[in-house]
């Protein structure tokens, strides 16, 4: 099955191409996590290499079904290892403070929300204008802000259409400054 | 416009776990004492905030969780193809290695561990570049200078792509001594294999068989293709270094 195949049928809906993905790349992918991220082999590592690499299919899901993942310049193999690798150190930085795989990290709110705006509906507002975005904001946002990968791979991702980590995070700024005000706009159209 | 660029990086910051708690208290005061700047920060916290995962998508997650947990200890076969119509003499050629399999299964030594091997005795040992030029003139020496040190760093997932390049194996093969080595240790086995097998036919490359052999021996060894590791493992045994050693370690594994 070919990787653009993996995406069109998950943009149909279909989950079992995901269990085809999980059969196919699991046990490449745990042991490459037991043998070089995590360096051991035992049966904690082991599940833990497991949980490592649902979060990855997770990922992959999330984004190919909501329109943000549209391609993969490399393999999907390449992004689920990629995505595992870095949830992988996000952990073991995290793992004294509010983090768990699941949930990723926990941050309280900086500021006081609006008591009058309703804030339910943001996030599916600000999905669908990721999604709207054309493909450079869209895969910079979805590596970086929902999968957490760090820019220096994203430049790998995305086949070096960067020059350097430094270029592409100018451009996911000027992405993220459209976003907000997109999303400003949306808010204010809200309250009035 | 300042305000904003960094107002945003300090949101970022925060959202991504990466400001110490005294700069998190440090950004709190200020948003305590800076009513611009907390407005603008205001701002950016809703473009963040709304990046979290909804209700929706946290249950659909654990649904999964729990269909992959169920499927862990599993054997992860590939999907099954097609069943296709075969002529009556490829049935009987198909019972016979059935049963010659069979037989081997059933006298080989026992183990004393069901799991599957590692693909080698321990980790790959790392393949020095030892100042070799690689990647292609078409690539800029910036990129290359990112895909050396990213390749001496052992990051192969930087290094492969440049090493690899259609170019880089086109005007020179060693390109795919590294890139398949980095592919190994990337997980990428049969990538790994293609790469590497195709520096065997030629002559040139000899001086670098116990790389070559060593490496394509744990490819095959990773991907499952236990006979075809370890012919590839003895020729490289065979010889003195470095990765006849390795290859000696993997053969008594």
């Amino acid at each position: 099955m070919s990787d653009q195949e993996i995406i069109d049928r998950l943009q149909d809906g279909d989950t079992e191409v995901l269990d085809e993905v999980y059969r196919h790349h699991r046990d490449k992918v745990c042991r490459y996590l037991e043998r070089r991220e995590i360096k051991t082999q035992n049966p904690e590592a082991r599940e833990l290499a497991h949980d490592l690499f649902v979060e990855s299919l997770i990922a992959l899901k999330e984004n190919v079904a909501s329109g943000r993942l549209t391609e993969f310049r490399a393999s999907v193999s390449t992004y689920l290892t990629t995505v595992c690798r870095y949830k992988y150190y996000a952990l073991r930085k995290e793992e004294r403070r509010a983090y768990s795989l699941q949930e990723n990290l926990v941050k309280a709110p900086l500021t006081e929300a609006n008591p009058e705006e309703e804030t339910v509906t943001l996030p599916a507002a600000l999905r669908r204008m990721v999604r709207e975005m054309d493909e450079k904001c869209r895969e910079l946002i979805t590596y970086f802000h929902f999968d957490g990968i760090p820019m220096k791979e994203v430049v790998t991702l995305t086949r070096e259409t960067y020059s350097s980590p430094a270029v592409a995070t100018v451009v996911k700024q000027r992405c993220l400054q459209k976003l907000k005000k997109q999303l400003q706009a949306y808010r204010a159209d809200q309250l009035s | 416009m300042a305000l904003t660029t960094e107002s945003y990086r300090l949101v970022e910051a925060y959202y991504r776990g990466e400001l110490t708690p005294a700069e998190e208290e440090k950004l709190r005061a200020r948003i305590r004492e800076d009513a611009a700047f907390a407005a603008d920060v205001r701002e950016w916290e809703a473009v963040f905030q709304a990046m979290r995962p909804t209700e929706e998508e946290r249950s659909e997650r654990d649904a999964l969780r729990e269909r992959y947990r169920k499927l862990r200890d599993t054997p992860a076969v590939p999907a099954a193809p097609a069943p296709r119509r075969l002529p009556r003499w490829w049935a009987v050629a198909a019972a016979v290695v059935v049963v010659t399999a069979l037989a081997v299964w059933l006298l080989r030594e026992p183990t004393a561990d069901a799991a599957p091997p590692p693909a080698v005795a321990s980790d790959y040992p790392f393949m020095g570049r030892d100042g070799a030029r690689l990647g292609a003139d078409t690539v800029s020496q910036a990129t290359l200078k990112r895909a050396y040190d990213a390749y001496d760093e052992a990051d192969y997932a930087v290094a492969a792509p440049v090493l690899l390049r259609r170019e880089a194996i086109a005007a020179d093969s060693l390109n795919l001594l590294y890139g398949g080595v980095a592919l190994l240790n990337l997980g990428e086995t049969e990538a790994a294999i293609d790469a590497l097998a195709r520096l065997l036919p030629s002559s040139y490359y000899e001086d670098f068989f116990p790389e070559i052999n060593y490496y394509l021996g744990a490819a095959y060894r990773a991907a499952g293709q236990e006979a075809a590791a370890r012919e590839r493992l003895r020729l490289a045994a065979a010889e003195p270094g470095k990765y006849g050693e390795a290859a000696r370690a993997a053969l008594e594994e």
